[in-house]
């Protein structure tokens, strides 16, 4: 005789799978809705049921990828690069993404002298930027099991000692350069921002009447150092920095 | 000095003089000629309405309310008096209104007064006054109909009945048209009359049919309407619907809800629902209400069902290239730049504006597109507007205009389809420049030119699916599941380096290795011992407890086990610190199993016991001792 403890406790975990099946279906209904408003040209109405999506908070590369390409149509630039931004955190390696984005910041008007990034900086940022966060994190992970394990290797099989503390020591960089590369992403959430607006000022202090530092434009791209009532303090790729309205900027 | 003020005797004289001169004056300001007027508060009234008719005596107060003598077709009640006095510039002028309700009892024009009035024997005359009297409203064609009411008061007055409900607040409900085209838009309009009634929190309507769509309402208007001789207040909703399906249907019922407001019988009332004399059609009370003299009935209006024929469009005369537009439009067609290089792109923008469905109104299409590479319009919507801006690239410095544009709808007021033309516009299309040559060298050819292809640039299409979704924020090193698995993980890598650590010393530490082994080696004995014991074998029971002591001592201590004799066990009790009680207990068991070896029959099975117990008593304490 089967107790009917479990009975509803199986109960309820299937039941919970099937509901979980249907708002994923939902969801993808909302998705292919869009993508047909897009096909008719209706980018406010596919950019709405985007974002309707987006606010049952869930989130996918392809979402932010049609969602820059609705914003792009509409020409909508900084919305259309905050966008194609948020999908490459998502999609690193998407080749489509990858040429929209270029496309799109290619348009971005009198991008400021980004100054030279020497080699090491250049590797890390390839290296790095073809990582999701959680694909870096199971990396990591990968490499400190890779590491404990040779070390054991190491210990038990003594003509393969060598061998083993050599891959403990690759794998020992790699967490280690994995471990920095991880850190500097998690950093940077929440402290990049695209221009948002058409032109903004960039002002030596958080007022309105006071000296402009220099000029933002549509689709440039930012660091948020700090933020005082409704102002940002930003920094431009080329280390400048200033105090920009929030309505200006797009934070993600 | 001679001052010229008067002397102190006359000056009450003066005083007086000067009151009576201002009483004179306001006197005379204020001195009118009285007038007597007839009014009514509207000239047509349907039978068994109430009519209002005010007297007013201007330029008298305190004039006793006329008597009517017996009004032809109406019964009169007295409601009243009502005064007013006002300064207007220094004028004054001073009313009195009496107010009386007439009811009609007869259909037809009826003349009511003069009527006449005395005042300090002078005799003063109304005028007549003109009123037709109309049956009752059976309800108007466009739908007018029956309403629901809920709950009215149960201190109703007999006089409310039904009837008059329903010719104070209806709802009517009304088409443009009744032949209308397939997908061409009509305003609809829903209007709520309401006749001196307090009605509030008033709905939007709701309409619902499947072979019709319906816009969302706008902003109300608020009006008043005469409407078969009564003034109502009129509220009216208005929003576009167009057909989805051909055929014969019917449009509606609308209905709405609204609350009406009923003040709680009292004996001077005619009916809960008449207004308060002060008040008027929607307005509150607010002092009532905070008294509770109010109560709210909700009601449920629906008008009638509207029949509608929904027509097809024609095939007859349907141009080719209609696309489906329907209305009255006009096209407007702008081409910039005038002047382009073969290549370069040239935007046009065509705008169809009028009145219509716009939803159903498609991008013009240009006649010929030989010549020309052609993109898709974007597309861009306003009230009454279309706008479509399309690019076009000419192939060749060859192309002298852009071919001409046409577009057709189907005009819904004439019922014919019509074609908009805008001709030809001409550009100038000059030769690209030099494409840049490169030389290739190819083994045994010629060298031929090789042109540098230029390619377009846009961005790539859409994803068709939505690929993994994933909850927003939420990364993998958030979760704790994550962190502990890598606490697992090293937990592992702890346990089994441990392991191997012990494992190694076992192999290289002689020593370790038998201190770690004795324990097990003398307990696996002591089973054997105790076997033996039990089964009465003394000499092999000896041999085992000589054996087992003695391998015992020599893996607990490292030592040779053939060294291990009575007199080694003195030193090594000293050098260890072995109490003397164990020491003396070790060496009896030496010297016992010595004794039996010759005489086993000597010791008795307590004996015998005796010497196992002590051989676990020197085992118990050399494994408790830290030695």
């Amino acid at each position: 005789m089967i107790n009917p403890k479990w009975l509803i406790i199986c109960n309820l975990i299937f039941g919970a799978w099937r509901l979980s099946l249907c708002y994923a279906g939902d969801i993808k209904d909302s998705f292919y809705a869009a993508n047909y408003f897009y096909e008719h040209a209706d980018y406010d109405e596919a950019i709405k049921q985007y974002t309707g999506i987006l606010e049952t908070g869930v989130e996918s590369g392809n979402l932010y990828y049609n969602l820059g390409n609705c914003y792009f149509k509409k020409r909508e630039l900084g919305r259309a690069v905050l966008n194609y931004e948020k999908a490459r955190r998502l999609i690193p390696w998407d080749r489509d993404l990858t040429s929209n984005y270029e496309y799109a910041r290619s348009l971005v008007k009198n991008t400021a002298a980004v100054p030279r990034r020497n080699l090491a900086q250049m590797i890390c940022g390839e290296l790095y930027g073809r990582f999701t966060i959680d694909g870096l994190t199971i990396l990591l992970s990968a490499f400190y099991i890779l590491l404990l394990f040779c070390i054991l290797i190491g210990m038990f099989y003594l003509s393969l000692k060598r061998y083993a503390l050599a891959a403990a020591l690759f794998a020992g960089l790699f967490l280690s350069a994995g471990f920095v590369g991880l850190s500097g992403k998690i950093a940077r959430l929440n402290k990049e921002a695209i221009v948002i607006v058409e032109q903004t000022d960039a002002k030596f202090e958080p007022m309105d009447k006071v000296t402009t530092h220099f000029v933002l434009y549509e689709g440039m791209e930012v660091e948020v150092i700090s933020d005082r009532n409704n102002w940002y303090k930003v920094r431009r790729s080329d280390n400048k920095s200033g105090w920009v309205e929030n309505r200006a900027l797009s934070v993600f | 000095m001679n001052r010229a003020y008067p002397n102190f005797k006359f000056r009450p004289l003066i005083i007086a003089g000067s009151l009576l001169l201002c009483a004179g004056y306001f006197a005379f300001c204020s001195a009118e000629d009285i007038r007597f007027e007839a009014t009514v508060d509207r000239g047509k009234v349907a039978l068994g309405d109430a009519l209002q008719l005010n007297l007013t005596l201007r330029g008298a107060e305190n004039i006793p309310a006329p008597r009517l003598d017996k009004i032809d077709g109406f019964d009169s009640r007295y409601l009243g008096p009502s005064t007013m006095v006002s300064i207007v510039n220094g004028v004054v002028t001073s009313a009195i209104t009496h107010i009386y309700t007439l009811v009609p009892l007869k259909t037809g024009t009826r003349t009511i007064g003069p009527f006449s009035v005395e005042k300090q024997g002078e005799i003063y005359v109304s005028n007549p006054i003109t009123v037709e009297v109309i049956p009752a409203s059976s309800g108007a064609a466009s739908g007018r109909s029956s309403f629901r009411r809920q709950n009215l008061p149960d201190t109703a007055s007999p006089d409310v009945n039904e009837e008059e409900l329903q010719d104070r607040i209806f709802l009517i409900f009304s088409l443009e048209k009744r032949k209308i085209y397939l997908n061409e838009i009509i305003p609809l309009t829903i209007k709520l009359y309401v006749n001196r009634l307090n009605v509030r929190d008033i709905q939007f309507p709701v309409l619902g049919s499947d072979a019709f769509s319906i816009g969302k309402f706008g902003q109300p208007k608020q009006y008043r309407e005469e409407f078969g001789g009564a003034l109502y207040d009129v509220i009216e909703f208005t929003a576009d619907m167009f057909a989805v399906k051909p055929g014969e249907w019917k449009l509606g019922p609308a209905g709405l809800n609204c609350n009406l407001s009923a003040r709680r019988q009292s004996r001077r009332r005619q009916s809960s629902f008449d207004d308060d004399f002060f008040g008027g059609g929607f307005g509150d009370d607010l002092f009532d209400d905070f008294f509770g003299r109010y109560e709210l009935y909700p009601l449920e209006l629906k008008s009638a069902e509207l029949p509608i024929t929904v027509l097809p469009l024609p095939e007859e005369g349907k141009p080719e290239g209609f696309a489906g537009a329907l209305g009255d439009f006009r096209l407007e067609v702008e081409a910039a730049p005038p002047e382009v290089k073969a290549g370069d792109p040239i935007t046009i923008k065509m705008t169809v504006g009028g009145k219509g469905n716009f939803d159903s109104v498609k991008a013009p299409a240009l006649q010929s597109k030989e010549g020309f590479k052609v993109y898709e319009p974007q597309v861009k919507q306003k009230e009454n507007e279309k706008i479509f801006e399309q690019v076009i690239i000419p192939d060749s410095e060859k192309i002298t205009s852009i071919p001409q544009i046409d577009f057709s709808f189907f005009d819904t007021r004439t019922g014919q389809y019509r074609v908009l033309t805008h001709a030809s516009i001409p550009i100038t299309v000059s030769k690209c420049e030099e494409s840049r040559q490169k030389l290739i060298e190819l083994p045994q050819a010629q060298i031929l030119p090789a042109l540098e292809e230029e390619l377009g640039r846009d961005i790539i299409y859409l994803k068709s699916s939505p690929g993994k979704f994933r909850k927003t924020g939420r990364y993998l090193y958030q979760r704790a599941g994550f962190w502990f698995f890598q606490v697992l993980s090293l937990f592992i890598f702890a346990a089994v380096f441990m392991f191997n650590l012990k494992r190694r010393r076992l192999i290289t530490d002689r020593r370790y290795a038998r201190r770690l082994q004795a324990p097990e080696k003398a307990k696996r004995a002591l089973k054997e011992i105790g076997r033996l014991l039990s089964a009465e074998k003394t000499g092999p029971f000896f041999d085992a407890v000589f054996r087992t002591t003695r391998e015992y001592l020599s893996d607990r201590f490292h030592l040779s086990a053939g060294g291990i004799t009575a007199a080694t066990v003195e030193e090594l009790a000293k050098e260890k610190g072995i109490s003397d009680e164990v020491k003396e207990k070790i060496k009896k068991i030496f010297f016992d199993c010595d004794m039996a070896r010759y005489a086993p029959s000597r010791f008795s099975r307590e004996q015998s016991e005796d010497i196992f117990q002590n051989l676990k008593e020197i085992i118990d304490y050399l494994e408790k001792k830290k030695i």
